[in-house]
This record gives C-alpha cells, sequence and structure tokens, in this order.
C-alpha cells in the first residue's frame, strides 16, 4: 500500500522529512528530486490511536538534501515522494509552511514523534515561529509518570542560568531494554533546544534496591546540558522522552534558576561522577555555544560621554580591606573622576569601607557605579575603561593603564616568558593558554561596543574580556605593554577565586568552557 | 609657640605597656616644662572600651590635654580602622588639635589611614614615629618569631605567607602601605640599634632612623651596699614581666629545675622570685611544667615600685625568647643598678651589653649555667654592678628628641585653651 503523506518540510540543516503512515512493515520511500533520487537516511515509526491500531503504523521518514548535486535549488525544484511506482507530488510551498502546521494539527503521536527526532539532533527546527507553537501546544500537554511499570526516571537536579544553559542530572530505569534513547529537550516559551543528554554514564550503585523490578546496570545515572541560543524570556521546562512512551510528550520537569556559578558547581560535581572524560567534555559543550565571535572594531555614533572620566572595572581578587589601597595607588594617576564598577556580587562593609575611604583621599574624585558579577553599559559612558583584577592593577605600573590623552587601547600583561623569549604573536598564544595577568585600557566607547559582541557564556567577566583584549592584540589594534616585574602574586580572594568540588577556580572553569569551544569549532 | 601632640596606640592609665608608658612620660615631662603639649592615646579594643565608655562616647579626658579615645580594636595586619566613621573621628579630631608636631609612639588603633589623611591636611606640621616593635615588617604580633617558634632573621612575601597562612600578595600590599606610611613622617625614632637595622635591613634608608631610648625618671642616689648584703644578693634572682610565651618564663623555671635536680648544698641559698605573675597563672599557661622549691611567685607589682624591688635583688632575669627591642625591665634594672642575665639576642643583647651575662636564647642548660656562674660571687655581683650607667632620663630624652627632630626648645607658657 502507498504510503499516505501528511506533511513535508525542510529543516535548518537540509534535511526533507515525510510524515504520514502506512501499512508496510518496511516501505521502499525514496525522494526524486528533479532528476536526483534520495534514499531516506532515516525512518522512524510510531503508533497512531487515529489509526485504530496498536502498530507503529505512522512513519516519518528523513532524507538529506546535502546529496544534491550542485545548482539544485529545492524551491523551484520538482520534488515527488516515491514508493514503488507511485509518486506523489511534493508542493515546494509546504517545505517551508509544513513543520509549522504539523505542530499546529498534527496527530499527538506525530507531533511527539517530530519531538524525539528533534531532540536526537535528526531534524533542527530553530525558527523561532516554531519554537514558540511547539512551547504552546506542550503548554498543555499532561506529563508522563515518572514510575511506570515499563520506567523509573528521577531528576535530581534541573537548573538553568538567566543567560539559558541548563543542567539536568537524575537517573533512569526501563524495566526491559530498548533501542529506542533516553532524550530529551529544554522548552520554554519561544524556544526549543535538544539537551545533550547521556543516559547511562554515571555510576550509580545506590540504586541496586530497584532491581529486578527494572533493570539495574550500576550506572544508570544521567547527565544532560543544554544552552539556548539566546537569553531565555521566561522559565523553562524540560521533556524527557522515555522510550516506548508514544501517547504522551514524555515528563514533563520545571528548570529551576540557578546561579552561574551553583550551576558550575552542580556540573563539576556531576562531571566526576561520570567515568569517560569525553563525555564530560559532552555534557560541558552543551551548555556552551558551538562558536565564539571574533569582535571587530566597528564605527559607532559618537555617544554621550564623559571624556575625562574613567570607569574602572574591578576584579578585586585581594582581601576586601584591600580595596582601599588598591583605589588609592591609581588615584595620582587619574585624568579625571574615577568611576568604579567593582565585580562583586554585592558590597560587604569592608569593601564599602575600602571604597569611602579611598574617596576621602582621591582627590579627582571617585564614585561607585555598581557592584555585580556582570558589566551593564552604563546610560552615560566614561571617556576610558580600564579592566584589571586587583592583584595586577597594585603590583603593575598605572600610569601607563590611566595616561590621558590615550587614543587607542592598551594591553598591559605580564608574561614570565616574554620576559625571556619576546616575540608578540607567541605572546598572544600565551595570553589565552597561560592565562597571562592582564590589564586592558581603552575608550569607553570602543569598549562596549566590542564587548556587546561576545556571548555570556562564562562565569567571569574576564573571560570575554580576554577574548577582548586576544582580538585587539591579534588585529594589531592594541599597544601592548609587557609588565616588567621578576615578582609577580596572583591575588587568591573574591568569588572568581573559589574552588569548585575539582579543585579549579572560575577562571580555570572558563578556561575550559573557551577550549571546549574551541575544539567544537576545530571539529 | 610650638603645639606638640603626643599619640599612643594606648593610653597607660588603661593598660601599661612599655610603649604608652614612654609616651606618656614623654607628655607629663614636657607638660612639667610648660610646653604646649597634648596626649592622646586609644582603648586597645572593644572590651576595654566597652568598661569605660558610653554607647555613643568617643573619647574620655583624663584631664584637659590627657585624652583617651574609644578603640574598637584594630586589625594590626592592615592597620586600617574597620569602620571609616571611625578613621573620620579620629582624623577629625586629631586635626582638631592643630598641633605643629604630632609624635606618634605606634600606629595601630590610630590608623594608617587616619595618619595619611593627617599628613596631607597638615602638610607644614612635622610628623615623629617612635618604632617600638616590628609590628611594620612583622604580621605576627610583630615579634619576628614565627608561629612554629623558631627566630624570624628578615620578612618576605613568601616566608612570611607560610607563616602566617595568608596569600604572599597580602605581604606585598601590606608592605607597600607600611612603607608608605613610614615615608609620612619626618622623622623616625628608634630606642633600639637593633630595631633600626631591622627596619633598615627591611628597607627603610640608612640615616632615616635616629636611635634615641625611652626616658627613664630615677633616683641617682643608691646607698653603697655592704660586702654582706652582696653577698646575700649574689643568691637573689628576680623576674619581672607577664606571663606570656614570648617572656619565656618557662626557660626560667626549666633551668631552676635542672638547678634544683643537681641537689647541690649553698652556702648561700639560691632563690628565684616571679613578680607580675601569680602562680595559678603560670599553671594555666604552662600546666606540665612542675615548680622548683627556689622558684617563689611575688604577684603583680605597682610600675613605679619596681625599681625599689629591684634593688633587693642580686640579679633580674630577662629570659624573653623574642627579640625584645627595648624593654623598660632593661632601663628599670639599669636605674636599681642591678645586672641582668638576658637571652643573647635583639635588644635584650643590644642594651645589657657590658653589664649583664647573656645566656642562649630558649636554653634552659644555659641560663642554669649562668645562673650558677654567679651564684654566690659578690665580687662578679660588684663587678656587674660597677659597670652600670644609669638609663636616660626623661630631661635627657627631651633633649635628644628636640636635637634629633629639629625642633627649637619652646618658650615655657602653655596655649590657653578654649573651655579649659
Amino acid at each position: 500500500m502507498q504510503m499516505n503523506m501528511d506533511f513535508c518540510f525542510v529543516d535548518d540543516e537540509r534535511v526533507l522529512a515525510v510524515t504520514g503512515w502506512t501499512t508496510e512493515a518496511r516501505p521502499l520511500l525514496r525522494v526524486h528530486v528533479d532528476d536526483a533520487v534520495l534514499a531516506p537516511v532515516r525512518v522512524a515509526r510510531h503508533v497512531r490511536r487515529d489509526l485504530r491500531s496498536s502498530e507503529p503504523l505512522g512513519v516519518i521518514a528523513l532524507f538529506s538534501l546535502s546529496g544534491l548535486p550542485e545548482g539544485v535549488d529545492i524551491a523551484k525544484a520538482t520534488i515527488h515522494l516515491a514508493e514503488g511506482n507511485h509518486f506523489n507530488e511534493i508542493r515546494n510551498d509546504r517545505l517551508n509552511e509544513d513543520a509549522r502546521r504539523l505542530v499546529e494539527i498534527g496527530v499527538d503521536e506525530v507531533f511527539f514523534a517530530l519531538l524525539r527526532l528533534v531532540a536526537q539532533r535528526h531534524l533542527v527546527l530553530s525558527d523561532q515561529d516554531t519554537g514558540r507553537e511547539i512551547c504552546a501546544r506542550l503548554r498543555a500537554a499532561p506529563s508522563a509518570a515518572r514510575e511506570t511499570e515499563n520506567h523509573v526516571i528521577a531528576v535530581d537536579r534541573c537548573q538553568m542560568t538567566e543567560q539559558g544553559q541548563g543542567v539536568v542530572i537524575g537517573w533512569f530505569m526501563p524495566a526491559s531494554a530498548s533501542a529506542e534513547p533516553l532524550c530529551a529537550l529544554a522548552v520554554e516559551d519561544e524556544m526549543v533546544v535538544p539537551v545533550e543528554l547521556l543516559p547511562g554514564s554515571m555510576s550509580r550503585a545506590d540504586l541496586s534496591g530497584y532491581a529486578p523490578r527494572y533493570r539495574f546496570t550500576g550506572r544508570d545515572g544521567y547527565g544532560g546540558g543544554w544552552h539556548f541560543p539566546s537569553r531565555p524570556s521566561g522559565p523553562a521546562r524540560l521533556l524527557l522522552m522515555v522510550p516506548g512512551e508514544h501517547f504522551l510528550p514524555g515528563v514533563l520537569v520545571p528548570v529551576e534558576a540557578a546561579e552561574p556559578a551553583d550551576l558550575a558547581q552542580n556540573v563539576t560535581v556531576a562531571s566526576l561522577g561520570i567515568e569517560d572524560i569525553a563525555e564530560r567534555g559532552r555534557l560541558r559543550s552543551a551548555m556552551l555555544p558551538r562558536a565564539l565571535p571574533h569582535p571587530v572594531p566597528e564605527e559607532a555614533t559618537e555617544p554621550e560621554e564623559e571624556s575625562g572620566e574613567t570607569l574602572l572595572i574591578l576584579d578585586h581578587d585581594l582581601a576586601d580591606t584591600d580595596l582601599r589601597d588598591v583605589l588609592r595607588r591609581i588615584g595620582p594617576h587619574l585624568p579625571g573622576r574615577l568611576r568604579l564598577h567593582l565585580l562583586r556580587p554585592r558590597l560587604n562593609t569592608a569593601l564599602r569601607n575600602g571604597i569611602e575611604g579611598a574617596s576621602r583621599e582621591i582627590t579627582a574624585g571617585l564614585e561607585l557605579e555598581g557592584a555585580s558579577l556582570g558589566i551593564t553599559r552604563p546610560a552615560i559612558l566614561p571617556g576610558r575603561v580600564v579592566f584589571a583584577r586587583s592583584a595586577s592593577l597594585f603590583q603593575f605600573d598605572p600610569e601607563v593603564l590611566f595616561a590621558p590623552d590615550q587614543n587607542g587601547a592598551q594591553v598591559m600583561l605580564l608574561d614570565p616568558i616574554g620576559t625571556v623569549l619576546g616575540g608578540p604573536a607567541a605572546e598572544v598564544e600565551r595570553f589565552a593558554r597561560d592565562l597571562l595577568p592582564f590589564a586592558l585600557s581603552m575608550r569607553g566607547a570602543d569598549f562596549f561596543n566590542l564587548l556587546d559582541h561576545i556571548p555570556h557564556c562564562f562565569l567571569t567577566e574576564e573571560a570575554r574580556l580576554r577574548l577582548l583584549a586576544e582580538a585587539l592584540m591579534t588585529a594589531g589594534d592594541a599597544r601592548m605593554h609587557r609588565a616588567d616585574i621578576y615578582r609577580y602574586f596572583e591575588g587568591k580572594s573574591g568569588p572568581h577565586c573559589q574552588n569548585f568540588a575539582d579543585g579549579r577556580d572560575w577562571h580555570a572553569y572558563d578556561a575550559e568552557s573557551r577550549h571546549l569551544i574551541e575544539r567544537a569549532e576545530l571539529a | 609657640m610650638s603645639r606638640t601632640v603626643i599619640v599612643s596606640h594606648s593610653h597607660p592609665n588603661l593598660r601599661y605597656g612599655g610603649g604608652e608608658v614612654a609616651a606618656y612620660r614623654q607628655f607629663e615631662h614636657l607638660l612639667s616644662l610648660g610646653q604646649d603639649v597634648f596626649f592622646v592615646g586609644s582603648t586597645i579594643g572593644p572590651e576595654d572600651s566597652a568598661k569605660f565608655f558610653g554607647p555613643s562616647q568617643q573619647i574620655v579626658s583624663f584631664g584637659p590635654r590627657d585624652f583617651c579615645l574609644r578603640g574598637r580594636g584594630m586589625d594590626s595586619f592592615t592597620m586600617e580602622h574597620a569602620e571609616i566613621r571611625d578613621e573620620d573621628w579620629i582624623f577629625e579630631f586629631l586635626l582638631a588639635l592643630q598641633g605643629e608636631v604630632y609624635h606618634f609612639h605606634h600606629f595601630w588603633n590610630i590608623g594608617a589611614g587616619t595618619i595619611r589623611r593627617l599628613r596631607a591636611a597638615l602638610p607644614d606640621a612635622k610628623f615623629i614615629c617612635t618604632l617600638h616593635e616590628l609590628t611594620a615588617i612583622c604580621a605576627n604580633h610583630g615579634q619576628m618569631v614565627k608561629r612554629s617558634g623558631e627566630l624570624c632573621h628578615a620578612s618576605s612575601e613568601v616566608a612570611c605567607a607560610a607563616c602566617v597562612a595568608r596569600p604572599p600578595i597580602d605581604f606585598v600590599l601590606r608592605k607597600s602601605r607600611m612603607v608608605e606610611l613610614l615615608d609620612l613622617f619626618d622623622h623616625l625614632l628608634s630606642p633600639s640599634e637593633f630595631l633600626r637595622l631591622r627596619f633598615e635591613d627591611w628597607g627603610v634608608a640608612p640615616g632615616r632612623i635616629t636611635v634615641i631610648e625611652n626616658g627613664l625618671d630615677h633616683h641617682g642616689d643608691i646607698r653603697p651596699e655592704t660586702e654582706a648584703e652582696l653577698l646575700a644578693k649574689s643568691g637573689r634572682f628576680a623576674f619581672f614581666g607577664q606571663a606570656t610565651p614570648t617572656k619565656g618564663l618557662d626557660v626560667l623555671i626549666q633551668a631552676a629545675a635542672l638547678i634544683e635536680a643537681r641537689e647541690e648544698e649553698f652556702d648561700i641559698p639560691l632563690s628565684i622570685e616571679i613578680h607580675g605573675v601569680d602562680k595559678e597563672s603560670f599553671t594555666r599557661m604552662w600546666p606540665d611544667l612542675d615548680l622548683p622549691d627556689c622558684v617563689h611567685f611575688r604577684g603583680r607589682y605597682r610600675p613605679q615600685d619596681c625599681v625599689d624591688i629591684m634593688r633587693g635583688y642580686g640579679w633580674v632575669i630577662i629570659p624573653s625568647v623574642w627579640w625584645e627591642n627595648s624593654p623598660v625591665v632593661i632601663q628599670e634594672a639599669r636605674a636599681a643598678r642591678t645586672p641582668m642575665i638576658a637571652s643573647d639576642i635583639g635588644g635584650m643583647a643590644e642594651k645589657t651589653e657590658g653589664w649583664g651575662l647573656q645566656f642562649r636564647v630558649a636554653d634552659p642548660v644555659a641560663l642554669a649555667g649562668a645562673i650558677l656562674s654567679v651564684h654566690g660571687q659578690p665580687d662578679i655581683l660588684a663587678e656587674h654592678k660597677a659597670r652600670i650607667t644609669p638609663p636616660l632620663d626623661l630631661a635627657g630624652f627631651a633633649e635628644e628628641w628636640m636635637e634629633s627632630c629639629e625642633l627649637r626648645p619652646a618658650p615655657s607658657g602653655i596655649r590657653k585653651l578654649v573651655g579649659a
């Protein structure tokens, strides 16, 4: 019997999806695009209750259009779905519309099957309209039970940061083995993204009590990560799709909001439970963007700025009480008023005291712009922005960084190898590799314009600023100064120096994130 | 007319330590000369403050020119006030005194920030600082003794980090702050050569520090002693001090136990008497040490009685296991013309040179040997007594102070105080 075609569309990765039903157990489907013939790369079957059969009559067949000869324009080509001698024409306009239609009016089982293919990354539907439709349909959908005679699934942690990086940790035990994997989607109001799920990756000897009711392997823990391409506008939910569950979307779990550092700590702890190092990397990578931009200076309209003012973005990595001395030390070099943004979540008494004490001694004036771990663009831009950790600012020569009448950007860095064997190219490489201590000074407007291009995917703003400084250095847009000091000590205080469960601090965590993004880019 | 403000980290009316006593004696002496002088001390912490101050009270006056500030307790690592409003108050108070000369004895409880701001506000005033100990160099109570117990010979960021268990960068900042602070003073004074050398080794430019002993007024006429008195005194040894670990009282007790263990019969009985410490506080501090029979606790004494009490002994023992600087007990022993048996380090070695016996620091065997070498030896006692020169008196101190700090002797007559 010929396959009945319901929907056909092309996804973001040039995969043609055809959905429908057939009574054939193994339908020999193909797609003709003009003269080219494509065989399916995947055929997924599912039960459809509307056909009044418990057999998996439903079909979603996927055809990769990347195999088409060069020059074939899918929007204009003649397309047929073929099975034996039967040809069924596919109108080109459906290719762009049917995905939304399926989500809107497709029967539940087809919709759920589509979601599984998206969760397993066989289909990519990233446009916001479709995402919004999926979210709307799921909003009213009932959740499957966590424990049935066929499976038990638990969620220990399901958290996401404000920027849309999320992690789920839990365990799953089916009653019987299945070829179908456990998979998941992260869903918010306008976006749906697949979760990189690692079922059976974590040792959980404590679950042995569930045997023999469910299959106990000793490695029944799972971890998963995701990353929304832009900052979510509202709360998110996780849809865990359990193998064999065709009539419900899956187990819906609310996602808790988490601070980035708390999430990182949980990810670190979870990662330590994953024996396979490569899988640890997969978990972390899933929470990160696929690539990093290369910020390029652009011509900006002249913003409103206070030319004599300096905004100091300070990661105070010394004892809180030492803030006053760090600020006092730069006081004599300031061309005008100093505005301070302290990269701390909040001010405590010692920090407030330090700022107030310094303000009594800095004749140019000192004003606290804010205290938070993130950098925000001020309403009135300063003439110059300087970023540094306190330890560097205290041990580097402040005169260069705060000198008035600077035109371009200045990067001052401490490069112990470079002091012996110089060379700008190698210095740039070591800058990233060795996390060299640095300070950045540049025009306020340029600073914020460039920073806007760098995603908020790191724990520290320093990781973003390091990318910015590196881009400037690579492009020759920054003057480099080597801090010629034979003795340098790193600061060990403040939130960024706190260690996670694996002994690494926030900076090291960010370095690992960057390494994973770059590795994914190369792959 | 020149107004002098003497500022001390403590007030001797509340706490009797060497630095504050030296500061207060200087104040009293200048006052007796009719000079326009103020004294500003401080309580050292919230416990003391709570005893004497009302909840909102910032200052207590012991006289129209004698004040004690409310100390909230200052972290000697930072030497800064925990609350900027306390610094504001002290700064304003010191500024209001409008001194031409500000002489600081220590800067703890006063605050580095206070002094920096005062210096900036009064660029023409003369700022003097007497270094009474090594706090600027050493964050371990300024004693240059490592927490492991061994003596420390020089500070460095890494060594100090290992000792005090803070990151090395903290010591970079601390030293920078302390060097900057000392640079603010027109004159730095030290009561000992030892202290001067330590500061110069640390980074203060040679020649910046002038050594002037603390002044101590004393009776010049001491009745000559008979041979019988000398013989009796040659068996009498004494300790004056507190039951703190660095004063080395445990070393002395162990030395006494070693002597007693020899079971020698002495013609002249040997006794060691402990002043300033009672038996209970000693036992609390060193519960495992047995007390030999020759040791007797005499309890606390009035500071003004110290010289007279010392005169009753043949030898005063100072067994401190830290460097000491210029201990007042050495000056008092000189005033009493009583020779000393002292640890062979730092200010003790320097100040007892020529008229005292020295033994290897923290070594009870060496101390026992030193005691036995002079016990029952009136000739040796007389010989050492003869070598003692009297300590610098307050008039002598004031003279040296004015000369070293280039201060014109002020004409007599005190500037009338508003409301006084």
